[in-house]
């Protein structure tokens, strides 16, 4: 048995007796993707595995091919075995199973506890060694029930005035399509467009054989253009035909948004706490669920939820990659 | 808390003064007159009794909820505020609290009133029984300065639309401490008479920026300058009372009292306009004047630590006469016949012959603490607003070095969570990197979100809050004025310091070296 079955390393988590890398930063022989963020990308690499539906997303989105893995099918890469789970974080998004004589590590991605209409129900293995995301890793990053967030915005969105065009930032893939199907239950009073990125990202759903109702792309060029709402990713805020228009409101649909300061900063109109990523409540759930003997925890407070479950008695310690 | 609870979620949940004011407005026309009397109260920061502390609030949140020390201030370290960080930290989700914002103001003097060790038990059982949004309003109204989401201006527009009486006679009637009661508020919405009308500063006179003056402005002798000094604008208005007004329409008299008591023997009906400046033998920079700003009845070391002035420009009405559409050379000869105390002094002219010997003056001043030039016919008259005509601005073109990143540190409050804080470096005689300045602004949001994404992937060392990066990013970084400073390790020091760009495509040994600064130094120090 390997000192560490997997260790991080400056490309990324490497398991040396598989010699394959968990969402590396760079170009690897074999790469196992957790899910289809572009952070997560391994494009060029030799090998890609993935979940299917993680699959039809990177080639939809950077148009690369990988070898595909339904969620619990074993597969094995240099005679270690590998499992995806699903993650819940977005569309194929998977918890990786690595098991070598008879040691079982999970490495959970990005992933959420809360149902999603988009994405399969999260599934926690019991393991040796949990490698969690701690990007939410602090006692205020507690989610409301997404039901009541929703009445909000809905709320929000049909207070403002007729010719205000309301803009709801997302991103354009997970989020906006989580959004899209939780808020067709809500009466809007505003027609709801979405920006061309989201839309092909709907598509790309869609042919995955997930529904996503259909809406209008918003065509912001058009002079007459004003009073919808508009589904985009945050990086449109900055373009000219945004910043053009004054008679606007705009909220951005993230976790991040639970702290004020954070929503005022970035001086957006008003925020709404939607995470596709655990709460801490979720966190400290999740590490339970796994009743791991050891726990590395990665990105966000990763130092501080490490102190802390350390202070609980679980031998945890944090992983810079 | 209902009514007060909806209104401040309208006021928070827009950056546009133009909703605030409608919220405002249907708060004053939908809530009862005692609770519309409360309500600004709060939201103008007039409750200053503490009748809690920060501590206290602490000590009940952990008889609530289980939570360490480091943990707690980890949290706040994030929240930045720590009404919010206690409000964040309960759980989720209860029912709203039936109490109006008039009950929690008895409330709170109850609170005020408790013994020392009851103060935790009291506000233990609110935490308990109240939701997190009324929580967090409480917690607000106890810590004090109140001010969230909406300016002491913004309310009294609101108020102003809403009862049709002048804007700033509303302010002055706002003035000081009052007690949120029917019977004031209905003497604030009264109809004002003829001395509190006198009361009003008059429209301000601004300057217009002029690039190229010797293009657009003709003889430069026809021209008076004076320095552009970093302080904030002011009327002083002597009527049988000084009263101090910023531009923005806020009453000053209880943020400079030195002034106002310096102000008392002027002659009266006088009405002088200039700056406010901190000031010890020489201008201090805007920071110091900074500690001053927002802040009431300050305390005898702070006036003592910032000293400040009033720099006069002009007088706009002297012995009942209206002075404005006077040349300035005849409003100049009046001011210089008032008899001035030492913490009021006129500005001092300068005339030149020719642009170009104003524009080398103009370079010589980066030493002195200045933004520029105003520049003003002498036959200018005191017009109201910015119009292109007559008074002119004429800025220093800012210092710019282009600086590698070296360490980073997370915001607090309103930039909480995110690598916000930068230190820059130039390189040294060693080939290593000296920091030159610390910089906060100037970026685009997405650069904001993807230098922070690049600060957690490149990090190298990190102690405390602060990382040290990998020497790869170059930056514009531009600033005010640089001096030595032997306490610095690359003994310099800059001056409001702001990145101008991102130079992704530099080189890091593109970057300027130590020799530039000495350089500017030599040049303008």
């Amino acid at each position: 048995m390997p000192d560490s079955l997997i260790e991080p390393t400056e490309a990324g988590l490497y398991c040396e007796p598989a010699n394959a890398y968990l969402d590396p930063s760079q170009p690897v022989d074999n790469a196992v993707v957790s899910h289809a963020h572009a952070d997560h990308g391994a494009k060029d690499s030799e090998r890609i595995h993935c979940t299917p539906a993680t699959q039809g997303l990177l080639k939809a989105r950077y148009g690369f091919e990988a070898q595909s893995h339904s969620f619990e099918q074993r597969f094995a890469i240099n005679g270690v075995e590998f499992i995806f789970h699903p993650a819940s974080h977005v569309l194929g998004s998977a918890l990786v199973s690595v098991i070598a004589d008879d040691e079982h590590w999970v490495y959970t991605g990005d992933y959420k506890r809360r149902e999603d209409p988009t994405t399969t129900s999260l599934s926690i293995p019991s393991c040796d060694v949990f490698i969690t995301e701690s990007t939410f890793a602090l006692p205020v990053y507690k989610w409301h029930d997404p039901s009541q967030v929703y009445e909000d915005m809905v709320d929000w969105v049909n207070h403002a005035d007729s010719s205000t065009t309301v803009f709801l930032f997302a991103y354009s893939l997970g989020k906006a399509q989580r959004v899209l199907r939780e808020i067709a239950e809500y009466d809007v009073a505003k027609e709801i467009t979405v920006h061309g990125s989201v839309e092909e990202m709907n598509d790309a759903y869609r042919s995955i054989g997930v529904d996503i109702p259909d809406y209008d792309k918003a065509d912001l060029r058009t002079k007459e253009y004003h009073g919808d709402v508009v589904i985009a990713p945050p990086g449109v805020r900055e373009s000219t035909k945004v910043q053009r228009l004054s008679d606007k409101q705009s909220a951005l649909i993230s976790g991040w948004m639970r702290v004020r300061g954070n929503q005022r900063w970035r001086s957006y109109d008003n925020g709404f706490p939607v995470s596709d990523h655990c709460d801490w409540e979720g966190l400290l759930k999740s590490v339970e669920d796994a009743s791991p003997e050891e726990v590395k925890t990665l990105h966000g407070y990763s130092e501080d939820f490490a102190e802390y479950l350390r202070g609980e008695g679980v031998d945890a310690e944090s992983w810079d990659v | 808390m209902k009514a007060f609870q909806s209104l401040f979620r309208r006021l928070d949940n827009t950056t546009k003064t133009s909703l605030k004011e409608q919220a405002l407005q249907a708060f004053f026309d939908d809530a009862d007159d005692d609770v519309v009397i409360h309500g600004i109260h709060a939201l103008l920061g007039k409750r200053d009794d503490a009748p809690a502390s920060t501590s206290q609030m602490k000590d009940a949140l952990k008889q609530v909820i289980d939570i360490d020390d480091w943990m707690y201030r980890r949290c706040y370290e994030e929240v930045g505020d720590t009404a919010e960080t206690i409000s964040l930290l309960l759980p989720v989700g209860r029912e709203s609290s039936e109490r109006s914002i008039v009950d929690w103001y008895r409330e709170l003097r109850r609170l005020d009133r408790a013994k020392n060790y009851q103060k935790p038990v009291i506000l233990r059982g609110w935490y308990r029984t109240c939701p997190p949004d009324t929580v967090f309003l409480v917690n607000k109204l106890i810590t004090g300065g109140f001010r969230v989401g909406v300016s002491e201006k913004t309310v009294v527009n609101a108020l102003s639309a809403y009862t049709g009486v002048d804007e700033d006679v509303l302010l002055h009637r706002l003035i000081g401490d009052w007690e949120p009661t029917t019977t004031f508020y209905e003497s604030l919405c009264s109809e004002p008479d003829e001395s509190e009308l006198s009361r009003k500063p008059y429209p301000f006179c601004l300057c217009y920026p002029v690039d190229d003056p010797e293009d657009e402005l003709g003889d430069a002798d026809e021209y008076v300058f004076e320095w552009k000094y970093d302080g904030i604008r002011a009327q002083l208005l002597k009527r049988d009372e000084p009263l101090l007004w910023s531009r923005g329409g806020e009453p000053l008299n209880e943020t400079f009292p030195e002034l106002i008591d310096a102000a008392h023997g002027l002659e009266d009906d006088l009405v002088l306009d200039g700056e406010i400046l901190a000031y010890d033998d020489e201008p201090l920079p805007f920071q110091s004047l900074q500690r001053r700003l927002g802040r009431r009845d300050p305390s005898q070391s702070l006036r003592s630590e910032v000293p400040v002035v009033f720099i006069v420009y002009d007088v706009m009405e002297r012995d009942e006469e209206d002075l404005r559409r006077h040349p300035l050379h005849q409003r100049r000869a009046q001011l210089e016949q008032v008899d001035l105390p030492d913490s009021i002094r006129r500005a001092e002219q300068q005339w030149f012959s020719d642009w170009a010997s104003a524009s080398r003056a103009l370079d010589g001043s980066r030493s002195h603490d200045v933004e520029g030039f105003m520049v003003k016919h002498v036959k200018s008259v005191y017009h109201s607003g910015r119009k292109k005509q007559g008074w002119w601005k004429w800025k220093l073109d800012p210092f710019a070095l282009d600086a590698v990143l070296m360490y980073a540190q997370t915001g607090h409050g309103e930039r909480s969570g995110m690598y916000t804080d930068y230190t820059f470096g130039v390189w040294g005689d060693d080939e290593e990197l000296l920091p030159i300045a610390k910089a906060y602004s100037g970026l685009t949001d997405d650069e904001v979100e993807e230098l922070d994404k690049w600060i957690r992937g490149n990090t190298v060392d990190q102690f405390g809050p602060v990382r040290e990066v990998k020497k790869e990013q170059v930056f514009e970084i531009a600033f005010q004025g640089i001096y030595e400073n032997e306490k610095k390790k690359s003994g310099f020091a800059t001056r409001f310091p702001r990145m101008v760009r991102w130079r992704k495509t530099k080189d890091v040994d593109e970057a300027d070296r130590i020799q530039r600064c000495q350089e500017l130094v030599d040049e303008y120090g």
